[in-house]
């Protein structure tokens, strides 16, 4: 077994909404309480739905933004979110985070090379030249000429922009990369180069990813595991080639049912997802996933059913599955 | 590569900044206000070569005289030379009019910048003070704050500051809040950069155009003020001439001798023209959302 590098319990983040000056105070329950374990060198995939809460988990873990007093996210048995402002600055040098807009995700007035340079200003004590070495070797490592260095983001295609992200992030030397949709906003034409070049760097940086995507065949090519969310919880998770062969959870068949060529020849009656995800402010009683569900009975919108163990190393949230 | 090919047929940033050049100078208006700012300036730095004779040389056999050639936009009741004394007052416009903006430019956006990145209780308590501070009518605060101070150069210009520091503040404030949840800023806060760093290197750069706009229509409002003070006598003190004090002294003459007043109020008439035109080309070239 390998060691556990990251692990979540009762993780809930919440958004206040309220409506108008003297509105009833709401919650957003982006994130509901989820526990999740992340073992070092893995590639844990995270899929589930738009606005399911994904990006919120990833956020909560590198803290952009607060979990709810009772979670906790432990890093290598440390707790994070009691870290004060300087070790959280030592924290973030081990977890960095890829985002989904490779446009958004860089200062448009900074070149390139100023772009990962930065990193190195702040993080090391290093003469220039030493650091415009290592911005070399950056940008060769993400498969960027060296000629990029004195180009703005506008002049870049998104597949280029997404590399200097990267590039950026390994200038820290990280061993923990959350991955939040990083080729989602690319050209389908450009999306495996990218993610042929997280799988080429995972192994030879050593790195653990919490990949998280809304596209299944993604995610079934680049992780190792893969948990399924629902409307800010998991509600099945398993290794890859488990979850993919034999998927327990309705939503999780259903979700296969949506991509073309899996579980084609099988006789899977198609279930197609329908009706919109509810709203996260509020969540169904009971099962969250009943009101869409083609196996609910009468107990699913009455009995939440917990994460409970279904095989090796797959655990499942169904009374009936 | 294919993407590299796309990349090579997108502009490049110098040429991004030649491209708005070149269509703010397209803008007639534009070359036109330009072309004022530029004269006035001339004035003001070669005030000495322009001006035909001493500012402040009072001469009482030719007081009161209509414009000629000797004195080309006449005399005043003590004989001084009105060219002259337009010519040298542009330096006075010029100097408050910038050092005035100057400062609340500055001022606008430190509070601004820790409005917007800071929010919670420092935000609403900076938004406030903002409020009250452009509650006020400029001209209203800038005379009460003279009453404190006393009238002068400087106290005019930190005056006009006091009173017109808020719409730089909200500006700021604004910009801040829009590019706060850009994923360059996250990033840079999971990079570990200093929140000092994330605020001179990553938003204000950002943050520039509407700032830009702002200046150049603030600066005229700033020269009306500082000539309103001065022709209230609460303004610059002789025997420095400023435009609002000449044609102050011109008021008790306005029909026997009207070039005193006019000559210095068509300056003002034109500087203000000349920032307002330039400055509202900027806006539309720079930000067409900005238009209101
Ligand atoms: N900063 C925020 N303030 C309020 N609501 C938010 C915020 N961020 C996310 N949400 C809400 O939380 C839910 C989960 O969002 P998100 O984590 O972005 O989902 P995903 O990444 O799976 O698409 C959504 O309903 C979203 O509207
Ligand atoms: S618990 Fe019930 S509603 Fe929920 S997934 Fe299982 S069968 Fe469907
Ligand atoms: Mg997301």
């Amino acid at each position: 077994m390998s060691e556990i590098l990251l692990q979540l319990q009762d993780l809930r983040v919440y958004f206040s909404a309220t409506s108008g000056t003297f509105g009833k105070k709401q919650y957003i329950r982006a994130v509901d309480g989820i526990d999740l374990e992340v073992k070092a060198g893995e590639v844990l995939g995270l899929v589930g739905e738009s606005g399911c809460g994904k990006s919120t988990l990833g956020r909560a873990i590198v803290r952009l933004v607060e979990a709810l007093g009772e979670s906790k996210v432990y890093y290598r048995g440390i707790d994070v979110l009691s870290f004060d402002k300087r070790q959280l600055k030592e924290f973030r040098k081990k977890a960095q985070m890829v985002f989904q807009d490779p446009f958004g995700s860089l200062n448009p007035r900074l070149t390139v090379g100023d772009t990962i340079e930065e990193v190195l200003i702040v993080h090391e004590r290093s003469i220039k030249l030493e650091r415009k070495h290592k911005v070399e070797k950056l940008m060769d490592a993400v498969g960027l000429a060296k000629h990029f260095r004195n180009r703005y983001p506008h002049e870049l295609s998104g597949g280029q922009r997404q590399r200097v992200v990267i590039a950026r992030a390994l200038a820290i030397d990280p061993e923990f990369l959350i991955c939040d949709e990083p080729v989602s906003a690319l050209d389908v034409s450009i999306r495996a180069q990218i993610i042929n070049l997280f799988e080429e760097l995972q192994k030879r940086f050593n790195l653990t990813y919490l990949f998280i995507s809304h596209d299944m065949s993604v995610v079934r090519h680049i992780s190792t595991r893969v948990a399924v969310m629902y409307l800010g919880k998991i509600v099945e998770i398993a290794e890859t080639d488990t979850l993919f062969d034999t998927p327990l959870h309705p939503y999780t068949q259903a979700l296969l049912e949506a991509i073309p060529d899996v579980l084609e020849d099988r006789d899977i009656r198609r279930r197609i997802l329908e009706g919109d995800v509810p709203s996260p402010l509020h969540p169904p009683e009971g099962c969250r996933f009943h009101p869409r569900c083609f196996m609910a009975k009468e107990r699913c919108s009455i009995e939440e059913p917990p994460l409970i163990k279904k095989g090796i190393n797959h655990f499942v949230a169904c009374h009936y599955a | 590569m294919a993407e590299e090919v796309a990349s090579a047929r997108i502009a490049r940033s110098e040429s991004a900044f030649w491209h708005l050049m070149k269509r703010l100078f397209r803008n007639k208006a534009a070359v036109f206000g330009l072309v004022i700012i530029m004269l006035m300036f001339l004035c003001a730095i070669a005030a000495p070569l322009i001006a035909t004779h001493d500012y402040a040389k009072q001469d009482l056999p030719s007081m009161l005289q209509s414009p000629s050639r000797a004195h080309l936009f006449g005399t005043d009741e003590f004989g001084r030379d009105i060219f002259s004394r337009v010519i040298y007052g542009s330096r006075v416009s010029l100097k408050v009019g910038f050092l005035a903006v100057g400062i609340s430019l500055f001022a606008g956006l430190l509070l601004g910048s820790i409005a917007g990145y800071y929010g919670r209780i420092l935000d609403s308590a900076i938004c406030a003070l903002v409020d009250i501070a452009l509650a006020f009518p400029m001209t209203l605060l800038a005379i009460a704050i003279i009453a404190i101070l006393g009238p002068g150069l400087f106290n005019v210009c930190l005056a006009i500051a006091l009173s017109s520091w808020g719409s730089f503040a909200r500006i700021t404030r604004g910009q801040f809040l829009s590019l706060k949840s850009q994923e360059f800023i996250e990033a840079a806060k999971i990079l570990g950069y200093s929140d000092l760093r994330i605020i001179l290197r990553h938003i204000l750069p950002n943050s520039l155009a509407p700032l830009v706009v702002l200046t150049t229509l603030e600066v005229p409002k700033a020269i009306i003020v500082e000539a309103t003070l001065s022709f209230l006598g609460l303004g610059i003190q002789p025997p420095l001439p400023s435009w609002g004090s000449i044609m102050s002294s011109g008021r008790s003459f306005l029909f026997d001798a009207p070039w005193i007043t006019v000559f210095p109020g068509l300056m003002i008439i034109l500087i203000v023209m000349g920032f307002n035109l330039f400055g509202d080309a900027l806006r539309d070239t720079l930000d067409p959302r900005l238009r209101n």
